[in-house]
């Protein structure tokens, strides 16, 4: 191998000039008159040894080190190729660990650690609510305020602020000749993008002058995505002054957004950005639309606690006003409560915002530890073999230290292996990375939403992470072990052979190492364990309807409902109705019904409602969640009706006010009643007028309403066509046969008879249901995989310690065998020596457990941190492995012949 | 045994005073490795023997230090070899060296009369 074509040549040329040295010696002998041999001998003698003079030469070139190095890299390269079996394993095992270090990482930095694209993120701050019962801090804060929130602390802006933008990720129906469709956009105030620092490709970006009620004279003011503009329209250098038909409304494309910058949402990208003001005045000004994120500038100089000492205030202050307004939030038990306060947060925005992050941040950061916690047991795997691998060589290494090697050198040597094997690791670690980074972000990703375009693949930082983390396995698993092997005694080694009858073995290097590496395999186990416990436990929880078969499609009646008055929220029923004659009679349907929100749609509608029973108590229940239905949309969803009848096409507007309980609404307010035919009042108090009296015509069965954690709630079902409607938004929900056919059921019957309504991706029950344990099952399933990763490495490991030390031992069990002891006897000493790694690695592995379950209680369901099944079966499982490991040592051992042992003596 | 006699005869090069010896034997034009060696020898009457162990690594420091160059030539008896010819920095190099050891021999010659006349 050449390092490099140049430095061969100038080898050469040294040699030669060497030889001609010697050649002009030899004849200038000659020319005196001696002869050739003899002045060629004399000539020779002067000169030395031409491969030392060389050698000593190439040195003050001062390139030695180099040249050194190439020779132990063949070497070393040599010494790999000779077992490709070692080669295999080690780089599978760097591969997998190196490679899920960088993967894990590289969604943790997407997530949580990288800077906004914009100007000097780290002068960016974040306004966010924080809840409070009874005094105390509810929940995390939450990212999401209102329109007027924004109004109220931007005129005035507070001192310690250059700047305040108020951001909406929402999805605007763009009127295209293909049809209209639901695109992902930016609302955003006229301060944003100047705020940000962010520049146009093309054009200009929207400027305060253009977020005004009505838009410019053109329209509305549109920048479009970059990404949007290069797929969609071909990167149309002419693109400025396009008009855009978006919700009925007329835009002006203006410019393009700058590659890179996509949103202050983390994993969000908008194809279009449009002024605020073009949402509509209760959308964007209103007090109770939790729609967008705002984020402000520092100031030079100003600190976060200026910012909130100057905004909360302000904000604390708009609350009062607002006296029909109310906050609600969960409580331990998961009953709806009232908040007693709210205030606001301030937080550094470097990062961005992420709805993901509150839910990912904390299982990121266990997976991350349980990563690098297999690092480690891959390391001390790795350095077991290394220690076995130099343990083989012991005779070669103690040859070498007796002809003058020194220690350093050696252990050079040795580590080139290692350094070779981690960089080829990092090699086929990052490639394995990039392979699995999509599939990492499509496992937080919630189906039904946008898909997350977040870049999970590693670059930059993940780069050095990577290097890193490369380093540190080739400290731990090479040089280490390096260092310590290069300890040989020579003339020890080397006149070998008495030692293995003495009993005492040396102390063999790795023998900790074990231990170790068993004692993290059992944290790692037990935290799979925990979260596969949890996750099964979710999934066994019945949510009280059936979770396959069903699909749900949105539609937005927005344009439609225009059509019918300026406030209306619904269409005529009579197009309902046809809609859901057509798709009941689609091939597949068995069942269509159409509701406003449903279960474990994500949102959370509640209401007051009080009853007056005979006995004169007042039962009330100031925030019951409801829901709006439509008929059929029980057996749609597989609730059981428990007594009475359904809602009917006939529960319109001017018929009597009916409803429908849950088991658990019937028995709060009616206990021990027959529900059906009594009266319910909307409301705090009792009402007296009769409209708002509503009677109850049945009652289903008990469901969860938006979460499995969640215990039964008490649910309040209106009939879909007896109300007013809260939002143009509605879901068809059909059981099918399969779920494609009820998706293709609701597209036809759109497409035939109302294509103008604008529908949403649909989603199945199942997928809804997935999202609901999205966390837990990603926990689940990347500690499941290192969970088997950590294993198998524990069980090679274990099973190399000791084979080789039944190799070595072999003379030991050979005179015993010889003085009489069974091969029961033999065994048992094969399995003691495996029970000294076991015993105290599970004794480590149960305080590390102890202290790991802790950082997961908070994700556990049904299954607490130390359960005693879960650390027993644990422990099972790697007292099973280690069996597993000392089998074939022990059988090797078991079968040792005593005479063939004694002869190789 | 003559061998060793020889070796008697011989000083040890201080350091440094190699690369001198090598720019000064270069002085009057280039020459390959074997000659500068009996140029060094011939001149030091024989006491001065430069091995090639010290000679060519020496050259070889000169060259990157471009005090002097090297190109492949043929000698008056047809033989190829490298020859070495000392650069206008080699020049500068070699006044400063020869004044620096000028400058030595006179410091030592000091040291080492006064020792003659305190005996």
């Amino acid at each position: 191998m050449k390092i490099w074509p140049g430095w061969e040549r100038k080898k050469n040329d040294l040699r030669e000039e060497l030889d001609a040295h010697l050649r002009i010696a030899v004849e200038e002998r000659m020319a005196k008159g001696e002869p050739y041999e003899e002045a060629h001998a004399a000539a020779t003698r002067e000169m030395g040894n031409p491969p030392l003079v060389a050698d000593v030469t190439r040195a003050s070139w001062g390139w030695q080190w180099l040249e050194r190095a190439g020779q132990d890299v063949r070497y070393a390269l040599r010494q790999l190729r000779k077992s490709p079996g070692y080669t295999a394993t080690a780089l599978i095992t760097l591969t997998l660990a190196i490679g899920a270090n960088t993967a894990v990482f590289g969604l943790m930095y997407a997530l949580l650690l990288k800077s906004l694209p914009v100007e000097r993120p780290d002068r960016m701050v974040q306004f966010e609510i924080q809840l409070y019962v009874g005094g105390n801090a509810k929940d995390r804060p939450s990212d999401n305020v209102s329109g007027k929130m924004y109004d109220a602390l931007s005129a005035p802006l507070p001192a310690s602020l250059n700047g305040l933008c108020a951001w909406d990720s929402t999805s605007m129906n763009l009127r295209e000749a293909s049809g209209t469709r639901p695109v992902p956009s930016a609302q955003v105030t006229g301060g944003c993008f100047r705020m940000l620092g962010v520049h146009a490709a093309l054009g200009r970006l929207i400027g305060e002058e253009d977020d005004k009620p009505g838009g410019g004279p053109e329209g509305y003011a549109m920048v479009l995505g970059y990404d949007y503009w290069h797929s969609h329209l071909g990167g149309d250098p002419n693109v400025v002054g396009r008009v855009l038909d978006v919700e009925g409304k007329k835009g002006v494309v203006v410019g393009v957004m700058e590659p890179g910058f996509e949103s202050v949402s983390v994993g969000d990208r908008p194809w279009i950005y449009m002024p605020s003001e073009i949402g509509d005045r209760e959308d964007r000004h209103g007090f109770g639309s939790w729609n967008r994120v705002l984020l402000g500038r520092l100031k030079d100089g100003a600190t976060v606690a200026q910012v909130l000492a100057q905004s909360d205030p302000v904000y604390t202050a708009s609350l009062k006003a607002e006296k029909e307004f109310h906050y609600y939030t969960l409580d331990s038990s998961g009953e709806f409560v009232q908040a007693s306060g709210a205030h606001l947060v301030v937080m550094p925005g470097r990062t961005g915002i992420s709805y993901l992050r509150g839910e990912y941040a904390q299982p990121l950061y266990l997976i991350e530890g349980l990563v690098g916690l297999s690092l480690l047991v891959a390391c001390a795997y790795l350095a077991s073999l290394a220690g076995t691998r130099a343990l083989a060589r012991r005779r070669e290494l103690a040859v070498r230290v007796a002809l003058g090697a020194s220690r350093g050198r050696l252990t050079a040597q040795l580590c080139w292996e290692s350094l070779l094997l981690a960089f080829a690791g990092m090699g086929l670690g990052l490639l394995f990375a990039w392979g699995t980074s999509r599939a990492l972000v499509r496992l937080i990703e919630e189906r039904g939403d946008q898909p997350l375009t977040m870049n999970a693949s590693p670059t930059g930082y993940v780069l050095l992470f990577a290097l890193g983390v490369t380093g540190l396995t080739v400290l731990l698993a090479g040089v280490v072990p390096a260092w310590r092997a290069s300890r040989v005694d020579p003339v020890r080694e080397i006149k070998e052979g008495e030692l293995e009858l003495t009993g005492r073995r040396p102390r063999r290097m790795g023998s900790w190492l074990a231990p170790v590496q068993i004692g993290l395999s059992l944290v790692i186990v037990v935290i799979a364990a925990l979260m596969s416990t949890t996750l099964v436990r979710l999934l066994a929880t019945n949510p009280g309807f059936s979770t396959s078969g069903v699909t749900f499609t949105r539609a937005d009646f927005t344009a439609r409902a225009a059509q019918v008055s300026k406030d209306s929220n619904k269409a005529p029923a009579s197009l309902y109705l046809s809609l859901l004659e057509k798709i009941r009679h689609s091939p597949g349907v068995e069942s269509v019904s159409l509701s406003q929100a449903h279960q474990f749609g994500g949102a959370t509608y509640l209401r007051p409602l009080s009853v007056q029973l005979p006995s004169g108590e007042v039962r009330q229940n100031g925030h019951m969640p409801n829901l709006s239905v439509g008929p059929d949309y029980f057996r749609t969803m597989g609730i059981p009706l428990v007594a009475g009848r359904d809602f009917t096409p006939n529960d319109k507007e001017g018929a009597p006010k009916v409803c429908i309980l849950s088991r658990a609404a019937a028995e709060f307010f009616f206990p021990g009643q027959n529900a059906v035919g009594q009266m319910v009042s909307l409301g705090h108090a009792i009402s007296k007028g009769p409209d708002q009296k509503v009677e109850v015509i049945g009652v289903v069965g008990d469901t969860l309403y938006n979460g499995l954690r969640e215990k039964v709630q008490p649910i309040f079902y209106e009939p879909f066509f007896g109300t007013g409607g809260w939002n143009p938004y509605m879901e068809f929900s059909v059981r099918s046969r399969s779920t494609a056919e009820g998706e293709t059921a609701v597209k036809e019957a759109f497409r035939q008879i109302a294509p103008d309504v604008p529908l949403y991706e649909t989603v199945t029950m199942s997928q809804l249901m997935g999202n609901a344990v999205g966390r837990e099952r990603m926990v689940a399933v990347l500690a499941g995989f290192f969970a088997v990763l950590t294993l198998v490495l524990s069980a090679i490991g274990m099973y190399g310690l000791l084979n080789y030390s039944v190799l070595r031992r072999k003379r030991e069990i050979g005179v015993r065998m010889a003085l009489g002891a069974s091969r029961t006897g033999v065994v048992r000493l094969v399995v003691r020596e495996a029970l000294w790694m076991v015993v105290p690695g599970i004794l480590l592995g149960a305080a590390g457990a102890w202290v790991a379950s802790r950082f997961v209680r908070s994700l556990l369901f049904g299954v607490k941190p130390l359960d005693p099944w879960v650390l027993a079966a644990s422990a099972a499982v790697l007292l099973g492995t280690a069996v597993l490991a000392c089998l074939l040592p022990a059988r090797r051992a078991s079968t040792v012949h005593p005479m063939e042992a004694l002869r190789t003596e | 045994m003559v061998k060793t006699e020889k070796y008697q005869n011989r000083i040890e090069l201080l350091q440094g005073t190699l690369d001198m010896l090598i720019l000064e034997a270069l002085r009057w034009g280039s020459m390959h490795g074997y000659g500068i060696a009996q140029g060094i020898r011939f001149k030091s009457d024989e006491v001065l023997q430069v091995e090639t162990g010290s000679l060519y690594p020496a050259l070889h420091r000169l060259e990157r230090q471009g005090w002097v160059k090297s190109k492949w030539g043929v000698t008056e008896s047809n033989q190829r070899a490298k020859f070495y010819e000392i650069t206008k920095k080699g020049k500068e190099q070699l006044v400063a060296e020869q004044e620096r050891w000028q400058r030595m021999v006179q410091a030592i010659g000091a040291v080492m009369g006064a020792a003659r006349t305190a005996e």
